[in-house]
């Protein structure tokens, strides 16, 4: 089921025509991946699909209302959660008193379940600021699974982790999906990202190319070529190998994210 | 509404910023300036909506708030409000010196 759709979608920032006809679809219980050059228009078009900047044309419809002028602050409301590349997190409160707040707003917030999910039990009472980028990274995206969204954006949510906590990353977007979740993702690591993706939606030339599986979408001569590149035509994905090699134990009592993986176990 | 625990913050960081201005004019003119004429209380009241939102966004606030449906605009209107609420309580202690 689709909750969100961004169609025609144009935009124009300075004299450069970032985004000229771009569409993009969110269905529940999946996640999509949104791949493309630097500077393609990414981020523009995840900004746009979650109301914080306008579109010059086109329409945005979520939740089965459509807006000319989407504003997050009102998709919220209707579950849409957006994470930016930083800056998520309010510095002046603690990861607690944020879980809170989302609790108090939200009555369906499942803050435990995050917590245990992403590890976040030795972070709840610090702030932001003294936190390492990773581990903001899953406070952000446990922060963003307690709020049990319809649909979740993140924007280049593996930038600069290490594999273990992309894993964690993944495993968290992943559970967010099961829960009937609509999850879009950005990025450029897609050694990291394939694994966790249902689909893909390339992004060139200001418009969008629905590729469809992973699998699917490494066979697309045109995305292999312009957005590969020669580097991964050396050494090819193995799309059919490609599965999440950690799942996170149940079982939890150490602080240490690694003391909680099983290696080897397929998460699906 | 911002959720209360950022709510509370927003009216006291207005607070002290009404207090701050206050005093600098206090200690500029001389003397104690405990209310501002209309012109310049109006003048105060955008300083502080504007200054509000800055420091909600440098301080990552304003994503924040928007993830749990409160439009930006309503720091802005915090602010404004707490500006307004003491200032027209300066004009009504002025009023009773008098």
């Amino acid at each position: 089921m689709t909750i969100l759709h961004a169609d025609s979608i144009a935009k124009r920032l300075g004299d450069r025509k970032i985004l000229s006809a771009a569409t993009m679809t969110a269905d529940r219980g999946t996640i999509t991946g949104l791949l493309g050059r630097m500077g393609e228009g990414k981020s523009t078009l995840m900004k746009i699909c979650a109301g914080l900047i306008p579109p010059d044309s086109g329409w945005v419809r979520f939740d089965g209302i459509q807006y000319i002028r989407p504003r997050l602050h009102r998709l919220s409301k209707g579950g849409l959660y957006y994470l930016a590349d930083s800056g998520n997190l309010a510095s002046s409160l603690t990861l607690r008193q944020h879980m809170e707040a989302v609790h108090r707003r939200f009555a369906t917030a499942a803050s435990d379940e995050s917590i245990v999910l992403m590890h976040l039990e030795g972070l709840l009472d610090s702030p932001p600021g003294q936190m390492s980028s990773g581990e903001r990274r899953r406070a952000e995206i446990g922060l963003a699974i307690a709020r049990r969204p319809k649909c979740l954006i993140v924007d280049e949510p593996f930038r600069s982790l290490d594999p273990l906590i992309c894993d964690m990353v993944g495993s968290g977007l992943r559970m967010a999906a099961r829960n009937g979740c609509a999850v879009i993702i950005s990025g450029h690591e897609v050694r990291a990202l394939t694994p966790w993706l249902d689909s893909i939606v390339w992004l060139t030339s200001g418009t969008t190319h629905h590729l469809g599986s992973p699998a699917d979408a490494m066979k697309n001569e045109a995305f292999s070529r312009d957005y590969l590149g020669s580097n991964l035509e050396r050494s090819p994905i193995a799309v059919s190998e490609v599965v999440p090699p950690f799942q996170f134990s149940s079982a939890h009592g150490s602080s240490l994210p690694g003391a909680l993986l099983k290696p080897g176990h397929k998460i699906g | 509404m911002p959720d209360r625990l950022l709510a509370v913050r927003y009216v006291r960081r207005a607070a002290g910023f009404w207090v701050a201005v206050h005093l600098f004019l206090g200690v500029v003119s001389g003397g104690v300036v405990l209310a501002l004429d209309p012109p310049a209380a109006l003048l105060l009241f955008a300083i502080a909506g504007g200054l509000g939102v800055f420091d909600a966004t440098k301080r990552h606030e304003l994503l924040f708030l928007q993830n749990l449906g409160v439009p930006r605009s309503m720091v802005a209107v915090l602010w404004i409000a707490t500006a307004a609420t003491l200032e027209l309580s300066a004009h009504l202690v002025s009023l009773a010196v008098r």
